[in-house]
């Protein structure tokens, strides 16, 4: 998903990466204690808390404790297990048909019993257009057999997904995709109630209804949100009886009351801004409780190849010379590698030391970017026009990461003029066609799969929309949906992950749509008397393994 | 002195007419389409066009004003794209904060003004009146976000005595910092303003008589002197508590302190146009009541003054 | 008012003079003047160049010492260049913005005074309305809809939208006080020219009072503008005056203190001293503030907001 620049989520994938690599994950000590209230410190206020419409970390990390899909991740890994369901679905026809068998004895906080029908209601109605969901349209669940009619409203259900008996659920694609079974466990899948839906009225946003762990007992917009203890949790109870979400608190004061004991965590969901990072490494008690985690990311300037001057590919491919990469990994303290690809390190199928313009140790080549601006036409008396980076001011960082940028242009004699946005702004503006030239994105998993960057960014169907796009450099080329086509459904990994790495040759060292700059590490800290807070490489936050020290 | 008071009332209602008109003007100068926004980002433009005409944004200008006037008048603020409900119960709900803060703010403007002042004009041209005045020109001249950021820092972070913002659920350690920095600058004023009036009244005849009857210069203090020093003070007072009441944008904002200022402040990064013309008109709608009370209150304390 | 002829200017500046700290305030601010204005020409970094080769590889902003001499920003830029630069900013803002609003208020006010009846019914309502408004609310929301946030000129429009109305009624208080006196009288009643009597007769006196609030309203105008770009809807990257720096140094309170302190601290400073040579100039207009305590407590017959918000405005800035 689209995420503010150097804010992610622990979203790192990779089975091979666990608790052991690059420093601890997970803080543990003792024994686990029932009891005690979470205080949990947010800067912003949680837009909604419905699962058809959430596409952000903050409201993903809450709604995490909150509702149930059919799959969830194992522990602190990137293995599917089944959640509500039963077990791992039956997949049979070629990969095109998902059976699953619900679990029986789950509950609504309303104390009725879920059932495959529900799951049929909460999909429909995650995938109406009437919901304005980011999902509806999309290329994740557009293989769902059935989902054209009903996004044209031809039909008024998807007859892809057949409720077959009250606790058997059947799924029909009409092409296999081997990364569904992640698609499923987003926060899309979850399963809601439909008469709570009927209940609140307009307002499920702020009045959800789920199975999780954690019941929504209190939100109050802009100032707390107070999650209590699900007594008739259908899996293991969690341990806190209650978490406090403590909004509207900038991130240093949020560590600042975190040193001094009045909260627990500080905006799990993202890493630490750099200033912060820097105060608790310094901190002798704090500096062992800093956890971190390569986050699945990439961290790139997009260019807008239907405007000009990024029409032409030299001027994408001279912009490709300039970004001193080293630079931004020393503003994010270390916390970041250099990234000339579109994959992330922990991904599989990463192409390790992936530098197909022979760029040197700062990512640059001032000489070869110069002279591919003059092969373009642009020199002294056509000077190239003055560009607008448009950014999101997530934090403080965001401003830095892009003032350096900025500077850096200046070495070829182009003018760059920031103009930062809050988030919302951004989205909307870089995702409509032909308004945005040049911007400062970053990608982070919605699941651990290779498709999920390439489907939702760089594909010809995901540039065809009117708004809200991903793909926000509009960069179509058939080859590259084509051999994203043929990797969906590909049973053979190895074969999958080399017809990945052939769209990254296209896009990085061909067609230049972006400058890829760098991925992040994440990093999060807990308080000294929480115990439990893993670094999830899913979930940003994940309530129900934590505990706190005297159940106080 | 009713006639007075309805003049001013009348004059009330006038202004707040202007208020509104002017706060229809704005937000209607607004760039892009507001169906847009409320529409949410993931309409389609067919979409957007059906609520475009639904808000009755397609219809002339006069048209949309007379119903904006009628509306506000039933107390129709509008609808807030981000919170999805209507403005005024929105700015309802987090006003109680920032009236807290409002009061505080106030009270010690008084606390620490007065005595700064009053002690500064029994000794005029004492090293305690030239420490007044280097205390009052300081807190009048530092930037009331940085006071509070350096309030923050020392009796926060360094000595933590202070919680770091927040509201606390109302415990009043949450309100000290906050409360202190917004009343410091205008402590500094009063205390000079007070100190110009008790100068100007001491040397007065009566206050003279006072003294020479032998009534000890703590009565004569406050029997006698500073209550006609304090129908100037209380006017402004009342003035500034309604300026405060309007919404306390940057103090707010540096405390985390959830009042209208800093909602208003966030709706306008969130482009929540709504919410924020809402505060604003509620804002003027306060200021304008608190200057009518100051001048209808005066009335009554300085029987002097006809109108 | 003592006052007269424009021969009063003289006076008024041989009385100045002995004002000490206001003497003090007004070398600071030529000093700071100009500093601001050659700052170009002076040995300084450019402030908007980032070192990232002199900083740590953690990103740690350099503390001040002998490389940089109030320190560096996490860009690595010299912040003691950048403070020196932000004047160039703070300064021009203030001086602009305080201009348009005085110009505005003097004719506002005068015209109102001096047409009285109709004129100065609408002309006032039309303050009081402007003076309604919550004003650094409105100042915030009024740059962010017309998206101009980083224009110079229309923040300093912004803030002369809204400060003009306290000039307009003190100015407009001054005439009507001015109508009176007998040899205005006598100029009517010889059947001069309005415009000739305005210019003539009555503006020459309005100088002192322009001065006096002129100079306060430059303090107000820099520190509503500092608010302005503390709140982020000032100027944009990498523009920067110091209630950016302040507002862009907060995260790094804790680590890097020397971020906010110094920038504050400028603003601090700067508005002291010419609140400093506004009050050296009252002093000078009037020493014993006789006037002054007449205004405050007459002058409330007027709305009550005369002479109480002009002189306000500094902390009217803070508490909207």
């Amino acid at each position: 998903m689209r995420f503010h620049v150097s804010l992610v989520a622990a979203f790192a994938a990779g089975m091979m990466l666990l608790a052991a690599c690059g420093g601890s994950t997970s803080s543990t000590g003792g024994q686990p204690v029932s009891g005690g209230t979470l205080i949990v410190a947010i800067k912003d206020d949680l837009k909604t808390l419905d699962p058809a419409v959430a596409y952000d970390t903050t409201s993903w990390s809450v709604e995490r404790s909150l509702f149930n899909g059919l799959l969830d991740y194992q522990g602190s890994t990137t293995q599917l297990v089944p959640d509500i369901a039963a077990a791992m679905p039956d997949i049979t026809n070629g990969g095109k048909t998902y059976t699953f068998k619900i679990r029986t004895g789950v509950k609504f906080w309303n104390g009725r019993e879920v059932t495959a029908a529900d799951f049929k209601y909460s999909w429909e109605r995650m995938l109406n257009p009437k919901t304005q969901g980011p999902m509806t349209g999309g290329p994740f669940w557009g293989s769902v057999t059935g989902t054209a009619d009903f996004y044209s409203g031809k039909a008024t259900g998807i007859s892809g997904i057949k409720v077959v008996d009250p606790n058997t659920l059947e799924i029909d694609l009409d092409t296999p995709n081997q990364a569904f079974l992640n698609i499923l466990a987003m926060p899309f899948g979850f399963v809601i109630p439909k008469e709570a839906v009927a209940a609140a009225g307009t307002d499920f946003a702020h009045h959800p209804v789920g199975t999780g762990p954690f019941i929504l007992d209190k939100w109050t917009p802009g100032q707390l949100i107070v999650l209590k203890r699900n007594p008739n949790y259908f899996g293991q109870a969690a341990y806190l009886a209650e978490a406090d979400f403590q909004i509207g608190v900038e991130a240093q004061v949020g560590v600042l009351r975190l040193e001094n004991g009045q909260a627990d965590l500080v905006q799990p969901d993202t890493t630490l801004p750099s200033a912060q990072y820097i105060d608790l490494t310094s901190n002798p008690t704090f500096k062992s409780r800093v956890l971190s985690i390569p986050n699945v990311d990439v961290n790139y300037l997009a260019m807008n190849v239907n405007m000009k001057p990024f029409d032409n590919v030299l001027v994408r491919e001279a912009f490709n010379d300039v970004v001193n990469k080293a630079n931004l990994v020393k503003i994010l303290n270390g916390r970041a590698v250099i990234n000339n690809g579109i994959q992330a390190p922990p991904m599989p199928g990463f192409v390790p030391n992936y530098n197909p313009l022979g760029l040197d140790a700062n990512g640059q080549n001032i000489t070869k970017a110069k002279a591919l601006l003059t092969q373009a036409g642009y020199g002294p008396s056509n000077p190239f026009p003055a560009q607008d980076l448009v950014y999101t001011k997530a934090n403080a960082d965001s401003d830095t990461l892009a003032a350096s940028i900025q500077q850096d242009f200046q070495k070829v004699g182009i003018t760059i003029n920031l103009k930062g946005l809050a988030f919302p702004a951004f989205l909307d503006v870089t995702g409509k066609p032909n308004t945005t030239a040049l911007s400062y994105n970053g990608w982070f998993q919605d699941f651990p799969d290779p498709s999920d960057f390439i489907d939702p960014i760089l594909t010809c169907t995901s540039a065809n929309v009117t708004a809200n796009g991903g793909n926000v450099a509009f960069y179509c080329n058939k080859q590259v949906d084509a051999l994203a086509d043929q990797a969906r459904g590909d049973t053979n990994s190895a074969e999958r992950l080399k017809l990945y790495q052939q769209v990254q040759d296209l896009v990085a060292s061909k067609d230049f749509p972006w400058v890829p700059m760098y991925s992040t590490v994440f990093t999060g800290v807990s308080s000294t008397r929480t115990h439990g807070y893993a670094l999830n490489p899913v979930w940003g936050l994940v309530l129900k393994t934590i505990w706190v020290t005297g159940g106080k | 002195m009713t006639r007075y008071i309805i003049r001013r009332l009348a004059w009330m209602v006038l202004v707040l007419f202007g208020v509104a008109v002017v706060t229809f003007i704005i937000a209607f100068l607004v760039p892009g389409d507001p169906a847009r926004l409320y529409a949410g980002s993931n309409a389609s433009p067919a979409s957007v066009a059906i609520i475009h005409h639904q808000l009755g944004l397609d219809r002339p200008v006069y048209v949309q004003f007379v119903d904006y006037m009628w509306r506000v008048l039933h107390l129709d603020f509008g609808y807030s794209y981000r919170y999805s409900a209507p403005v005024l119960p929105a700015i309802l709900q987090r006003f109680p904060a920032t009236a807290e803060l409002a009061v505080a703010g106030v009270f010690v403007e008084v606390i620490v003004g007065l005595p700064i002042g009053i002690l500064a004009a029994t000794r005029p041209g004492s090293i305690w009146d030239r420490i007044t005045m280097i205390f009052t020109f300081v807190t009048l001249a530092a930037p009331p976000f940085w006071l509070g950021l350096i309030f923050l820092y020392v009796f926060g972070a360094v000595i933590p005595i202070f919680p770091l913002g927040g509201y606390g659920n109302g415990a009043p350690q949450y309100l000290f910092l906050p409360a202190l920095t917004l009343g410091l600058g205008g402590a500094g004023y009063y205390a000079r303003l007070l100190r110009a009036v008790l100068l100007d009244i001491l040397p007065k005849d009566y206050i003279r008589t006072a003294n020479a009857k032998g009534v000890t210069p703590g009565t004569v203090m406050f029997r006698h002197a500073l209550p006609n020093a304090l129908t100037v003070l209380i006017t402004q007072l009342g003035m500034d508590l309604g300026y405060f009441l309007a919404g306390v944008v940057v103090i707010e904002t540096v405390f985390a302190w959830p009042g209208i200022g800093k909602q208003a402040v966030d709706a306008i990064f969130n482009l929540d146009i709504p919410l924020v013309m809402g505060t604003v008109l509620f804002g003027a709608l306060l200021i304008v009541a608190a200057n009518v009370a100051v001048d209808i209150a005066y009335t009554f304390i300085d029987p002097r003054v006809r109108y | 008012m003592e006052s007269d002829s424009a021969g009063s200017v003289l006076l008024l500046w041989r009385r100045f003079r002995r004002e000490r700290l206001a003497l003090v305030g007004t070398g600071f601010i030529v000093l700071l003047v100009l500093l601001a204005i050659f700052a170009p020409i002076l040995p300084l970094r450019d402030p908007n160049h980032g070192y990232y080769e002199l900083l740590p590889l953690d990103g740690r902003p350099i503390a001040p010492g002998s490389v940089f001499w109030l320190g560096s920003d996490p860009n690595g830029r010299d912040m003691f260049s950048r403070l020196i630069w932000g004047a160039r900013i703070s300064l021009f803002i203030g001086f602009i913005a305080n201009g348009m609003a005085l110009v505005v208020g003097v004719i506002v006010g005068t015209v109102a005074a001096y047409f009285g009846k109709w004129v100065d019914m609408i002309l006032m309502r039309f303050t009081d309305v402007m003076m309604a408004f919550p004003v650094l609310l409105f100042s915030i929301a009024l740059i962010a809809i017309l998206q101009r946030g980083g224009n110079v000129l229309v923040i300093a429009a912004v803030i002369a939208l809204f400060y003009w109305t306290a000039v307009a009624r003190i100015v407009r208080g001054q005439v009507l006080s001015l109508k009176e006196v007998e040899f205005i009288e006598a100029a009517r009643s010889s059947g001069g020219a309005p415009r000739h009597i305005l210019f003539r007769h009555i503006l020459p006196h309005l100088v002192p009072i322009i001065i006096v609030y002129g100079t306060i309203g430059i303090a107000t105008s820099i520190s509503t503008e500092s608010i302005l770009s503390f709140i982020g809807i000032g100027v944009q990257p990498p523009t920067s005056d110091w209630g950016k720096m302040v507002a862009d140094g907060q995260s790094y309170m804790f680590v890097a203190p020397w971020l906010v302190i110094f920038p504050g601290l400028m603003i601090l400073v700067t508005v002291l001293a010419f609140n400093l040579i506004s009050d050296g100039l009252r002093d000078a207009l009037d020493p014993r503030h006789r006037s002054l305590v007449q205004r405050v407590v007459g002058g409330f017959s007027t709305g009550g907001q005369a002479l109480g918000t002009s002189t306000r405005t500094p902390v009217e800035a803070e508490s909207a």
